[in-house]
């Protein structure tokens, strides 16, 4: 087994577990965390592929500005999911299954 | 003096810079977002009206997508610089227009804000539209005049009928927008440019394939009756009366409708260029021709003023059509110059109306708009310009037209569209009667930040005719494909004069005048009577209804695809990652296949 395929089979264990949360969690707050683990997969992802094609700087480039965009992201979805629970009074995703008003 | 390419750049980015900076200020007071607007409107006019001086000047192009040879340019030639003129000019004097106009808004509850920065915005991409080279940046440009004539006509969002007519605005223009956008991407494979005045030299060494001409000429005709609301795409436009009547000034005079005009003009030459595509004349031609007819009978049967104008406006869209499938863009041009300047002015004279009377009802009004002195005398002066009585710039240009079909052997055509013109002749009086023609009611006259745009514009409907001799040696110097002949104040006087054109035209417009005079009573009375002609003329002969059923079809459709929508998010979720990951599989065979092969 080469680092190459270890790391692999790490980011996708780390994926499918994001992917798990999302579909099988119904409060918000913890959908904005499987999100978040699968992007975190795929940063690591970019980190090992970088190192294997041999042009780490040019993934650590890449790596430091996807943290940031997943910052914004993750600011931007927390700041919805506030937005839902004041209007809604609830953390369940159920409660936003009426997009009307 | 500005360089040529910071001026073309300042007129592009200026409106959109206003767009940002006058809401901004509007945080500080009402009073500077306002006059700020006016301002950077005044400012783009002016940065145009410089930059007619310098047409035929080279600017330098940026590349944009440099692996798809996509740069972003201005092209300085004639045609578009007139188009982005009209724009920036009217523009400004509806902007300072709309300081009083639209004082009632913010009281209803309407934000200004989104008003000024939506007109500078709709203003910006009007110029942008007509001052770029590049078919992909005229489609970016196109769909940007389309959104904010969605967003103004329902600008008055509290009312339903607005948003639905802004709505059935951008569904309708849509279509049209898809067939631009066909005819972008299948000549853009066929030439391997984006380039217009690459794509006409490729054209016309014969090296299009013929079907792809005559897809993406049928795709350009599509954008252009959407966009120019023309037969049978016309619905919109009469709807889109809902929005304020300065907007319904700025689409029918300076930006929108007249894109699809630029677009048919601009793409003459690479459609002509080869004998294959003489159906594609003979389309644009008698589209025009019969929306030219059709249209100003509709207008009529009409007893709201403003659907009067905005069926009118669609007929003289006609008239432009067809002149450019005689191959007279010059002529085209013109009246597109001529019908800017005196349609804004009557679309502002029935706005100063409206905003005095509170009606659009022409028998509410009833002559009663006859006190407002400045409104009455502008008014007038549009609506000769509009009918064409000789010496007004509708006259000119539009007996340039009828001229043109009779030289270019288009007999049909021009039958129709005389017999246009009587119906316009018709129209035209029945709407300056009824409202201007009676007893004067006890309205005081419009402020002067509306009178000032009607003087100005009234003015330039009597003499903008003169600048034929400057306007066509520009337009023949800078624009070597479109083969555009000069021709001279003189010239055009002597050729207008001496036309058989002149001679038809003003028989029928004696007949009807005569008739007119002589039935007026019962004329009127006759437009309102709901014979079944007349109720049918006045739901436009059952458009909306065919529509209406397509749509209900294709509501059936989405009642049953929505059965596939469960509403639970968790279940969606797992469909979106599927379906993202067969798509990724599909490409990654799709790309093994590409490799080996």
């Amino acid at each position: 087994m080469t680092p190459y395929t270890l790391t692999l089979a790490v980011v996708l264990i780390v994926f499918s577990i994001g992917f798990y949360c999302l579909i099988s969690k119904t409060n918000l707050i913890r959908i904005v965390i499987g999100i978040e683990v699968m992007a975190k997969a795929v940063t690591l992802n970019f980190v090992y592929v970088a190192n294997h094609i041999g042009d780490t700087a040019l993934g650590q480039a890449m790596v430091i500005t996807i943290i940031l965009i997943e910052v914004i992201v993750a600011a931007v979805a927390l700041s919805l999911v506030v937005g839902s629970y004041r209007h809604t009074g609830s953390l369940t995703i159920e409660a936003l299954r009426r997009l009307r008003g | 003096m500005l360089a040529t390419p910071t001026l073309a750049l300042l007129s592009m980015l200026t409106p959109f810079l206003g767009m940002v900076i006058s809401p901004i200020l509007g945080v500080i007071s009402p009073r500077a977002r306002t006059w700020s607007a006016v301002a950077f409107g005044f400012l783009t006019a002016i940065f145009v009206s410089m930059l007619v001086g310098r047409i035929g000047k080279g600017v330098p192009t940026y590349e944009w997508i440099p692996m798809e040879k996509i740069s972003i340019g201005v092209h300085l030639d004639a045609l578009g610089v007139y188009i982005a003129f009209i724009a920036g000019t009217i523009g400004a004097l509806v902007l300072l227009y709309s300081v009083k106009y639209m004082e009632h808004a913010a009281e209803e509850g309407y934000s200004l804000s989104r008003y000024y920065s939506l007109v500078l915005l709709f203003i910006g991409s009007m110029i942008g539209l007509a001052l770029t080279g590049n078919l992909l940046v005229l489609y970016i440009f196109w769909e940007l005049v389309g959104f904010c004539s969605y967003a103004l006509i329902a600008y008055y969002y509290k009312e339903p009928k607005a948003v639905w007519a802004g709505t059935k605005a951008f569904i309708v223009t849509r279509i049209g927008d898809i067939g631009l956008l066909i005819g972008v991407i299948v000549l853009w494979r066929a030439t391997g440019t984006l380039t217009i005045t690459e794509i006409i030299e490729t054209a016309k060494a014969g090296e299009i394939p013929a079907t792809t001409l005559a897809i993406a000429g049928a795709g350009f005709i599509l954008g252009a009756i959407g966009k120019s609301a023309q037969m049978p795409l016309h619905v919109w436009l009469p709807d889109a009366m809902e929005a304020p009547t300065t907007i319904s000034a700025l689409i029918h005079a300076a930006t929108m409708v007249n894109a699809g005009i630029y677009l048919i003009a601009r793409s003459y030459p690479i459609f002509t260029a080869t004998p294959v595509m003489g159906w594609w004349v003979l389309a644009v031609v008698w589209i025009g021709a019969i929306t030219a007819l059709f249209t100003a009978i509709l207008a009529l049967v009409e007893v709201d003023i403003k659907r009067v104008l905005a069926y009118s406006t669609i007929s003289q869209l006609g008239y432009m059509l067809s002149a450019i499938g005689f191959g007279a863009i010059l002529a085209s041009q013109f009246h597109l110059m001529s019908h800017a300047i005196f349609k804004a002015l009557l679309f502002l004279c029935a706005g100063a109306v409206i905003h005095r009377l509170g009606t659009r009802n022409m028998y509410e009004i009833a002559g009663r708009a006859s006190a407002m002195r400045i409104t009455h005398a502008t008014f007038f002066i549009g609506t000769l310009a509009l009918m064409g009585i000789p010496i007004l710039n509708g006259f000119w240009s539009k007996d340039m037209i009828l001229e043109e079909a009779l030289h270019k052997g288009f007999y049909g055509p021009f039958a129709v569209l005389a017999l246009a013109a009587v119906m316009t002749a018709l129209y035209s009086c029945r709407m300056y009667w009824l409202v201007f023609r009676g007893e004067p009611g006890d309205v005081r006259e419009a402020p002067w930040q509306m009178t000032t745009p009607l003087v100005i514009l009234g003015f330039f409907s009597v003499v903008s005719w003169l600048s034929i001799g400057g306007y066509a040696r520009i337009m023949a110097g800078s624009m070597p494909l479109y083969h555009i002949h000069e021709k001279s104040l003189r010239s055009l006087v002597v050729d207008t004069v001496t036309s058989p054109a002149i001679s038809v035209t003003i028989i029928v417009l004696l007949i009807a005048f005569y008739a007119l005079l002589a039935y007026r009573e019962r004329f009127f009375s006759l437009m309102v009577e709901e014979t079944p002609h007349v109720s049918l003329a006045r739901r436009g002969y059952r458009f909306d209804d065919l529509y209406g059923r397509l749509t209900e079809g294709f509501k059936g459709v989405c009642t049953l695809s929505r059965r596939l929508q469960t509403g639970d998010a968790n279940l969606n979720m797992l469909g979106v990652l599927i379906g993202f990951w067969l798509w990724l599989i599909l490409l990654f065979i799709l790309n093994l296949g590409g490799a080996s092969g």
